[in-house]
């Protein structure tokens, strides 16, 4: 009887295996697949090559966006983290009413499109935009700036304001869970507010900031739609030159190889983070 | 006296929790502040901390109004009712947290630590976190994180609520022992009467935002000053009855069990005619079993049911004069029906008049 039982147990964890399997393992496999392959003559040969990682790795060109990419995904990373903490202190504690209303207007620009978020920004900073209208009409400026638009700069305040949520969100939840308690003993053994931010608040929301920090790494390291809109000539990344090479350059084994590179930096980005979350304290209590 | 809390005064939302309570906390005593559930403890020692502010009145310690100082620089410790001990750092680093965070340094950090932690009986526990402990362990962390501090006064909520009867037992007599030994004013809140006789060297009986008599444990027991403290101060038997006249040293009472005699305490404020409610402990009641018990307060009564306890048995009484009217008998050891049950039950009951206090029969 208990070997039939867990005959099915069994079979019901396979099927979970199996589904997994087939959405994110084989996808991920044939990537990898891909990458050892080859074009020639605009098709692609099917034979076992290390080429496309030997030119990644040879070619400064792409070793240079790779560089780039990760520079610029953590300074989005830092900057959104700070300004994520700096507007979760701001709204902690807040009267239900304003509070209910604040976590909504954080969390209502997550339900938007994606490309119109960008085209927002992208139309605050254009020529004819709404800053270079403003700094124009108060007399600040006799010319519109044409640098606010399509380069690397752009892409960074781009990515920004549009991933700001992401960082906003996860440490705004966990530094209301933070015990109203545990502050208030603080403040009895004398602590000042700095004190109490960094030895109570900031180590207790640190999962957190660990959540915000990976998604926004994540993220930013990834995305190819923001380079590709406001990121003009210099704004290349390794997210855009994915999409190049499957797109117009034609060459799907070197952009899945360029895939691979982006799937292990994520992974690396991950565990790192997740590393983050689970602080000793947690992991020695369980 | 070291603090005191002047016409004191706290609305929240409109509604009052504490009405102009006065309050004098004396050096180095154990003041236990005793009442029900929701009777405003918690927010006298928020206030007390700096956690809360008063709307109204004064908070004087050594005559300097602190009301309007921050939590963080008033020398007070408050020991929380869940202990709010800090669950990412050691047991090490929390009771040091005072000290740090004032800058004292490494060295002299970690031998006050571990004194202090000797001074716990948790010597050794240092690089444990609050996790890994249980209850009681917890409430000493708390404990010394706040005499660490060296406070003039420490608070503590109900800190042991949490524990089970045998801990809880251990823990009064640890505490007791941790304010006897340290000099410390100890102001300690619980909801438990015995707790608070036992521990206490004055307990403060509070109600619904108001006190409602202060003085010490024996004071508070049998010297009870209203209705609401005699009945919340364990079990007691009483009586309605009418002040008949007054003498030097004792007060004549007529009653539905008949006539009845009461010392007269020195702040009894009664004039004949008054109606007062007259109160026995069940522990002061006597049965007459040999025959010899004196000419006054004899009532005679039927016994309608028993209960071994233990150490006593409690009979419970009736009274043919008085329909619904029942007392409770503690007789020590034996749970037989005395020997002095007449026929159908019957027992004569009696008590001296120094074993019964007298609170006003309205209010509360
Ligand atoms: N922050 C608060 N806001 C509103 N009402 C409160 C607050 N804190 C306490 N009260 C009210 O004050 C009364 C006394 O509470 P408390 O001091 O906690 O009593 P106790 O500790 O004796 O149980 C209760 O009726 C409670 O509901
Ligand atoms: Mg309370």
């Amino acid at each position: 009887m208990s070997g039939r039982f867990s005959g099915a147990t069994l079979a019901k964890s396979a099927l979970a295996v199996a589904i997994l399997g087939v959405l994110i393992v084989l996808p991920l496999a044939v990537f990898l697949a891909h990458s050892f392959y080859r074009m020639e003559d605009r098709e692609i040969v099917r034979a076992f090559s290390f080429a496309n990682y030997a030119e990644l790795a040879s070619n400064p060109a792409y070793r240079s966006v790779f560089v780039q990419t990760l520079w610029l995904a953590l300074q989005v990373t830092f900057i959104n983290t700070v300004v994520g903490w700096i507007v979760a202190r701001a709204m902690w504690r807040r009267r239900q009413r304003l509070h209910f209303a604040l976590i909504l207007a954080v969390a209502v620009p997550l339900l938007l499109s994606y490309v119109i978020k960008i085209y927002a920004v992208r139309m605050f900073l254009g020529v004819n935009g709404l800053l270079n209208s403003t700094l124009t009409s108060l007399g600040i400026i006799d010319e519109p700036l044409g640098f606010l638009l399509f380069n690397m700069a752009a892409v960074r305040i781009t990515l920004c304001v549009v991933l700001l949520p992401y960082s906003i969100l996860p440490i705004f939840l966990t530094l209301e869970r933070v015990p109203s308690r545990l502050v208030q003993a603080a403040e009895d053994l004398g602590a000042s507010a700095t004190q109490v931010f960094w030895t109570v608040l900031f180590p207790l929301a640190l999962p957190g900031t660990a959540m915000a920090t990976t998604l926004t790494f994540v993220f930013a390291a990834g995305d190819f739609l923001i380079p590709e809109l406001v990121g003009g000539p210099n704004g290349f990344t390794l997210g855009r030159l994915i999409f190049t090479q499957f797109g117009l350059a034609y060459n799907w084994p070197f952009g899945a190889a360029l895939a691979v590179l982006l799937v292990v930096v994520t992974l690396t980005a991950v565990v790192l983070g997740q590393r983050l979350a689970q602080p000793r304290w947690q992991r020695q209590n369980a | 006296m070291v603090l005191r809390l002047d016409r004191v005064t706290k609305v929240y939302n409109q509604f009052t929790v504490l009405q102009e309570l006065s309050l004098d906390v004396r050096r180095g005593e154990f003041l236990t502040i005793l009442g029900p559930s929701g009777s405003g403890k918690t927010t006298v020692l928020q206030l007390i901390a700096g956690i809360a502010q008063h709307t109204s009145g004064r908070l004087l310690f050594n005559g300097k109004d602190i009301g309007r100082l921050p939590a963080s620089q008033r020398p007070f410790n408050t020991v929380f009712q869940d202990y709010a001990l800090f669950p990412h750092m050691t047991v090490a680093d929390n009771v040091g947290y005072g000290p740090r965070i004032k800058g004292m340094n490494r060295r002299d950090l970690l031998s006050l630590v571990e004194q202090a932690l000797e001074h716990v009986e948790l010597g050794g526990m240092g690089k444990r976190y609050p996790a890994q402990l249980s209850g009681g362990q917890r409430q000493r962390v708390a404990l010394a994180r706040a005499l660490i501090n060296k406070p003039s006064i420490v608070l503590l909520d109900e800190p042991l609520s949490a524990l089970d009867a045998v801990l809880r037992r251990q823990m009064q007599v640890f505490l007791k022992a941790a304010q006897r030994s340290s000099g410390v004013t100890f102001v300690f809140v619980t909801h438990d009467q015995e707790e608070a006789v036992a521990m206490s060297d004055r307990i403060c009986v509070m109600n619904g935002g108001r006190v409602e008599q202060l003085g010490t444990p024996a004071q508070i027991y049998h010297e009870p000053s209203n209705r609401f403290v005699s009945s919340f101060m364990g079990e007691t038997n009483a009586l309605s009855a009418i002040v008949w006249s007054i003498d030097n040293d004792r007060v004549v009472l007529r009653s539905a069990l008949g006539d009845l005699i009461a010392y007269k305490r020195p702040y009894y404020a009664f004039v004949p005619g008054a109606e007062v409610l007259l109160n026995v402990r069940p522990e002061s009641v006597q049965l007459d079993v040999s025959g010899g018990a004196p000419n006054t307060n004899r009532l005679v009564a039927k016994v309608v049911d028993r209960a071994f306890l233990g150490p006593n048995s409690k009979l419970t009484l009736a009274f043919p004069q008085a329909q619904n009217l029942h007392w409770d008998v503690r007789t020590l050891g034996n749970h037989e029906l005395p020997a002095a049950a007449g026929k159908a039950g019957e027992v004569t009951a009696w008590f001296r008049p120094e074993d019964c206090a007298l609170v006003p029969a309205s209010g509360s």
